[in-house]
């Protein structure tokens, strides 16, 4: 359910201690699986990669060993990665999430849409440190 | 009986001799084979570009140099072959391979439909993608097009890059003939970032120490590879093969750090997919 600005109001004249939070915080009391893009995400499962178990690459064998990560959240999430990375859109299948690298300033970037889940923001990050481990 | 038996005898040493030249000349062959110097190998007439940096371009001195060149010429000798290179522009090396004067073209040139009419094309030893340059202090997120609305972006006159900034943002994108100007008004602070392919920017940035960095992909990696006569699918695998082996090899590591500073047969970007 979104809340609603009425909903935002009782909450905070009856909810004990939620009263006290600031504006921002109560915010983030709104379900996030009700928002567009996680209609989105419930729909596609998590690839099989992505529910398995894996041991990282020791460090010597890193593409980055210590990178300076940046998590960039967008709301065209999905057309960014798609662009970048050549994934289509389709009403089967879209790239959930997406990084890209310089490997000699050490730098990398994930990009996730607005709502996302665990298993792709690890997944991104994963590739921050080992590069390409799948495909 | 000495004289009686001599011309046998001489016929039976000459038939020896002629034996004995024959094993040693096909030793000798076989030694030539094991340990032959460059010029004696089969010798492959490589097509390049000769204004085409980083990738093939004359020095000052006449002699051939570039990225491109270094990896052919390790590929054929890995694969026991000698280089003959051929520099000419693109349009002329197209000629000369659909001529057989030339076996292919060395340089990775784009995977497109009207290329594919004429080529086949060997699998790509370098990731190349169309990125945004910045300065490198610049922190700012610029991720699209729709982000340098106001902003000064420079581009390669002439390109279909330029065209497609010029449609989207209008008199704010500069071009420039030659891509280094376009880096040095970066560098003076003249541009808010220059959009060019991620290996030529590298290389600027290596070769000149600028202050710049590459920063976010602006489309998705380039299809590339260099071009073979259209059919002449023998040649096509045999260096795809021998490309496939070179990447996970030293030397291919040492011309890539040489020229860019990183291993550039590794992809730069990543997605999560969907099932």
């Amino acid at each position: 359910m979104i809340c609603s600005r009425g909903c935002w109001m009782s909450t905070v004249l009856f909810g004990g201690l939620l009263a006290l939070m600031p504006p921002v915080l109560l915010a983030q009391t709104q379900d996030v699986n009700d928002l567009p893009d996680a209609i989105l995400l419930r729909k596609f499962r998590p690839p099989m990669v992505d529910r398995m178990r894996f041991e990282p690459l020791p460090p010597e064998q890193r593409m980055l060993n210590e990178p300076k990560v940046k998590l960039l959240v967008r709301k065209d999430g999905y057309e960014f990665c798609s662009r970048i990375t050549g994934v289509p859109i389709s009403p089967t299948s879209r790239p959930m999430a997406c990084a890209y690298w310089n490997v000699k300033r050490k730098e990398c970037t994930v990009i996730t849409p607005e709502v996302t889940g665990y298993n792709y923001v690890g997944h991104e990050v994963r590739h921050c440190f080992e590069g390409a481990f799948h495909d | 009986m000495i004289d009686s038996c001599s011309p046998q005898m001489s016929q039976r040493t000459v038939n020896l001799r002629r034996e004995w030249l024959k094993k040693s000349l096909l030793l000798a062959c076989s030694g030539m084979l094991l340990n032959a110097p460059a010029q004696d190998k089969p010798r492959m007439r490589v097509g390049f570009i000769s204004r085409y940096q980083p990738y093939s371009f004359l020095q000052t001195d006449g002699s051939l140099t570039g990225f491109d060149v270094e990896v052919v010429r390790s590929l054929l000798g890995a694969l026991g072959l000698a280089m003959v290179p051929v520099t000419d522009t693109l349009t002329n090396l197209r000629k000369k391979l659909q001529n057989g004067e030339i076996d292919f073209i060395g340089n990775q040139l784009l995977v497109t439909p009207e290329n594919r009419r004429h080529f086949d094309f060997v699998k790509s030893y370098a990731t190349i993608q169309l990125v945004s340059v910045l300065h490198e202090n610049d922190e700012r997120d610029l991720m699209s097009l729709d982000d340098f609305l106001g902003k000064k972006l420079g581009v390669l006159a002439n390109t279909g890059i330029a065209a497609q900034a010029r449609g989207a943002l209008g008199n704010s994108v500069q071009t420039f003939e030659r891509i280094e100007d376009a880096f040095r008004a970066l560098v003076d602070r003249k541009l808010d970032a220059v959009l060019e392919e991620n290996l030529i920017a590298e290389y600027h940035i290596e070769k000149g120490d600028l202050p710049l960095k590459v920063g976010v992909p602006f489309a998705e990696p380039l299809r590339v590879g260099m071009a073979v006569t259209k059919g002449n699918k023998g040649l096509e695998q045999r260096l795809s093969l021998g490309v496939q082996t070179l990447v996970n090899d030293k030397s291919f590591k040492a011309i890539s750090m040489r020229w860019f500073g990183y291993d550039v047969s590794r992809p730069r970007v990543s997605h999560a997919s969907s099932q």
